[in-house]
């Protein structure tokens, strides 16, 4: 029985065929490409939404890309139906992460509060930066940028669904 | 061509006195700016600063390995967002 969408999360999108034998050309949706050397088993959610299951047989991971072989493809046409479809895994799959860093799925919707109690609004995006990620907080038509720096967030609890933060002056002006 | 070493960075003048005034002050702010083509220097380590990338000001921390590039690299004036719940993580630094 395939899984509920809701539990899968994508950790590649088939980007192009690759060669005649049926390989697909990946791009890595996920921080650690190399994940995809020790995965057997995925689901592919197809463009008309559906969920497929494939076995993997090999992959190379490259500098940009990763090829994958999967045992159910066998030509270029079949791979080549699978373009734009997401490979995905279920959320108990994925990699434990150190207490400070969190998926950023996992708080899309936590309250952000300040030190004093006030709410600012509901986690609604992360921008990814080079410098540091931004969490985008809105509340009512109103949009908070919070720098994820030690400086400002003072607590993830995720028991509460909460990130409690301590603003710079004019951080909340901008 | 790159800029001559003679000239030295360019930083705007306005930040530079802001910042300079800050630390000597002791005091920690968020400093707007529309300076994007300025060059990050020591002075500028461990302030936020807010850089407007056309549309929005950009909180970036400066950290010690973001001196010598100009503060537009840090704010992206164009961003992808995907719809799909990936494995992407996020860290407090």
């Amino acid at each position: 029985m395939s899984p509920k969408k809701s539990e899968l999360i994508a950790v590649g999108a088939v980007v192009a065929a690759h060669g005649i034998k049926g390989n697909l050309k990946v791009k890595a949706l996920t921080d650690y490409p190399d994940r995809f050397k020790e995965l057997d088993l995925v689901y592919v959610e197809l463009k008309d939404a559906s969920v497929i299951q494939l076995n993997i047989n090999e992959v190379k991971v490259n500098y940009k890309s990763i090829i994958v072989d999967f045992k159910e493809i066998v030509d270029r046409n079949q791979a080549e139906s699978l373009r734009g479809s997401l490979i995905c895994i279920k959320t108990q799959e994925l990699l434990p992460l150190s207490d400070e860093a969190f998926y950023q799925f996992e708080v899309m919707g936590f309250e952000v509060k300040t030190t004093n109690g006030q709410l600012l609004g509901k986690v609604e995006d992360i921008i990814d930066l080079a410098a540091n990620d931004i969490l985008v907080v809105k509340n009512s038509g109103k949009e908070f940028l919070i720098p994820l720096i030690k400086d400002v967030i003072k607590k993830v609890d995720r028991e509460k669904k909460e990130f409690v933060i301590e603003p710079i002056d004019g951080l909340l002006d901008l | 061509m790159p800029r001559s070493v003679k000239k030295g960075p360019y930083i705007d003048e306005k930040l530079l006195s802001r910042i300079q005034e800050m630390n000597n002050s002791n005091q920690k702010k968020v400093l707007k700016t529309w300076a994007r083509r300025s060059t990050i220097t020591p002075d500028f380590v461990g302030h936020t600063l807010a850089i407007h990338n056309g549309n929005k000001f950009i909180p970036v921390f400066i950290s010690e390995n973001m001196v010598g590039h100009k503060l537009g690299e840090f704010s992206p004036t164009r961003t992808f967002r995907g719809h799909r719940a990936t494995e992407k993580s996020s860290k407090v630094r």
